[in-house]
């Protein structure tokens, strides 16, 4: 690779090259999250180490809470401890905490773009795999174990072996009721979800420059059920007016030196990259996942795939068992599915957008009888743009749950739990055996067609239900 | 943390790809409430979901609860180990239930860094090689695999032994037992030295940073 945004970025952050492959790598920011930095702060703590750089750390509470309206850090009885320790940790180190009485409260990869505390061209970690949303800004940004927590904790820098770069270019012009995460499912139905491993990815072409930031947070979330820990999108215009003025973005003069540096960091136009692939957006429709990785994605109209035609034995007896485990008949169509649970929410798609375009669906509808459907917005300032702009009532009118923030059924997390062989569709990332709790059989799909599966009773092509 | 050089020991086959941390460490257990999983150990929530019915019976068929496999120090798997969440309570169930090697294909990214941050060897080995293993061991009554990371190779008893790669950089701090935090440590300087300069060619990077301070 040569001349592309990756390659500067990394070599702006490299403190230390130890000559091995090995390099040390300066950390611009770090978010913090309850269920992953407990054992780090422990380990500080033994070693009577300090966080080297709080001005450049920030924490929330996300995953081991209730949304359920009126909770405390206390509803959900499983967290009570992991809370308690974070407030603790937060205190006792100097860490800025947003808890859940917060406005900046909410899902950690929602919070960070909201606050400009993730900027173009900087270093940005967390304890958490979805990470790589905050490339949504331009930031590189990954998820990290919770050794190396402590260490950017007490260093402010991590080792790291330098990726590959693959750019993965969306060409044509998306159709109406085809949204940003159709088009990263696609890209990991396509290609699948080992595609990106070692590499850094660069999504780009017209359909990505046309996407809000918020749809592009979408699309660099799921880098990591692309195999990727990282994901990139081109800072631009877009970018800017999105940055500008938000609370912890660089102001006045700052802010006018920082955008010419990052329109140099992301001119492309002599970027070469280690891989080259494209998705056409132009014939694509609504997507929905059949089996138990995200690579096992169709479009809705399309039937559940066969395992007795593919040729790869190995592809055949995982395609077997996912199908066995959804409970989903061969050569059947996927549309007409009948679901138990609709879930809307999650960093994936739990952004205004995203709700607007459930609201739009749901607007004048009612629920199935037979489901439970709940929307559950990323972060608090999240809810409180839905419910400043009357989402709520229609999501509350059609009968949807209208939740408090947090991670909630994406992770079967705060209490949220997909009953054992019951099927939802869902607007998070995964869809792996259990994920949503144990038996659980998960559906990925867009926020409109999580709606309209909710309202229809099963999973439906979203477009039939569109003005 | 332990030095790895060289292991023997059961080694367990599980050959199914695409095993995410969310399998191996659930963060519920199967017919239990979450505030009774919380408490339970790493090691009894090791692949829970792949042991028990979500009623929480047991799967007698699930390979580790085979009597041949007790105590199996070494796991033998599919492609795309460890996929998914970044969590590391999955490497750390593993450690606990004494697996301290599994030989994969191809692993997760996360999972990768994780094990190796606990001394936990992740060691790709092209899918015809463990095919070979997998028999060779079915083959014999132990069921014991030698991992070898002076001589770079495996060998089951009767075989010819399996050469594998790892890199140095990867390989010689698992044979010293080093503990990255602490190596970092010594490179203070060196980042007090980059925060420096860092903060006049990049300043709005750090004057508009978020924490308290």
């Amino acid at each position: 690779m040569t001349n592309t945004p990756f390659e500067r970025i990394w070599d702006r952050h490299v403190v230390k090259d130890y000559g091995d492959g090995r390099n040390l790598v300066f950390i611009d920011r770090h978010f913090l999250q309850e269920a992953t930095s407990g054992r780090a702060f422990d380990r500080l703590r033994t070693e009577g180490l300090k966080v080297r750089r709080p001005d450049l750390t920030v924490g929330t509470i996300d995953h081991s809470i209730a949304t359920i309206p009126g909770r405390t850090l206390t509803s959900f009885a499983a967290g009570i401890a992991r809370n308690t320790a974070m407030h603790k940790n937060c205190a006792d180190f100097g860490v800025r905490l947003f808890s859940i009485d917060s406005p900046n409260h909410g899902i950690v990869h929602v919070v960070g773009p909201n606050l400009g505390f993730a900027l173009p061209g900087c270093t940005y970690v967390c304890g958490d795999s979805h990470t790589a949303s905050c490339g949504g800004v331009g930031a590189w940004a990954w998820g990290i174990g919770t050794s190396e927590v402590a260490q950017v904790l007490a260093t402010q820098a991590l080792i790291l072996r330098k990726p590959r770069t693959l750019r993965a270019t969306f060409n044509g012009r998306l159709s109406k009721g085809v949204y940003a995460k159709d088009m990263i499912l696609a890209l990991i139905g396509k290609y699948g979800i080992e595609a990106g491993v070692g590499h850094t990815v660069q999504y780009a072409g017209p359909a990505i420059s046309a996407l809000s930031v918020e749809g592009r947070m979408t699309v660099a979330n799921m880098s990591i059920e692309f195999g990727a820990r990282g994901g990139l999108v081109g800072a631009d215009d877009t970018t800017f007016e999105y940055l500008h003025g938000r609370e912890l973005a660089p102001k006045g003069a700052l802010w006018d030196q920082a955008v010419a540096d990052w329109r140099r960091l992301y001119d492309l136009s002599e970027a070469v990259f280690d891989r080259e692939i494209e998705i056409d957006c132009s014939t694509l429709g609504p997507q929905v996942s059949w089996g138990t990785t995200p690579q096992d994605t169709i479009g809705v109209n399309e039937v559940i795939p066969d395992p007795s035609t593919i040729a790869d034995p190995a592809r055949r007896a995982m395609m077997e068992r996912a199908v066995g485990y959804v409970g989903l008949t061969p050569g059947t169509p996927i549309a007409g599915t009948p679901i138990d649970v609709a879930f809307i929410g999650s960093c994936t798609n739990g952004r205004l957008s995203d709700l607007e375009a459930a609201a739009a669906i749901a607007q004048g509808r009612k629920v199935s009888p037979n489901v439970k459907a709940l929307v559950v917005p990323g972060a608090a300032h999240v809810k409180a743009a839905a419910e400043a702009a009357g989402l709520h009532r229609i999501f509350l009118d059609a009968g949807f749950e209208w939740r408090e923030a947090g991670c909630s059924m994406c992770v079967a997390a705060g209490g949220d739990i997909v009953p054992p062989g019951k099927r939802s569709i869902s607007t998070s990332n995964r869809n792996f055996e259990g994920r949503q709790g144990p038996g659980s059989r998960t559906h990925l799909a867009s926020p409109a067609m999580v709606a309209a599966a909710a309202i229809a009773g099963c999973i439906t092509d979203v477009r039939t239900m569109m003005g | 943390m332990e030095k790895f050089t060289v292991l023997t020991g059961v080694a367990a086959p599980i050959p199914m790809p695409n095993i995410s941390t969310d399998l191996i460490a659930p963060s519920h257990f199967p017919g239990k409430k979450p505030e009774e999983a919380v408490a339970m150990s790493f090691k009894d929530k090791l692949f829970a979901n792949l042991r028990f019915f979500p009623d929480g019976t047991p799967k007698t068929d699930f390979v580790l609860a085979e009597p041949r496999y007790q105590g199996a120090r070494i796991l033998l798997t599919g492609e795309n180990f460890g996929c998914g969440s970044s969590r590391e309570t999955a490497v750390w169930s593993l450690q606990e239930a004494g697996i301290a090697c599994v030989i994969a294909p191809s692993f997760g990214d996360i999972f990768h860094d994780n094990s190796f941050q606990n001394g936990l060897l992740p060691l790709r080995v092209p899918a015809e090689d463990i095919a070979r293993l997998t028999q060779g061991l079915a083959r014999t009554n132990a069921s014991e695999l030698t991992v070898d990371l002076e001589m770079r190779e495996l060998r089951v008893s009767g075989m010819e032994p399996v050469a594998f790669d790892l890199p140095d950089n990867r390989r010689l701090p698992l044979m010293e037992g080093l503990d990255q935090l602490s190596f970092m440590l010594r490179s203070a300087e060196e980042i007090g030295a980059y925060e420096a300069r860092a903060a006049t060619e990049r300043p709005w990077v750090f004057a508009s940073a978020g924490g308290v301070a």
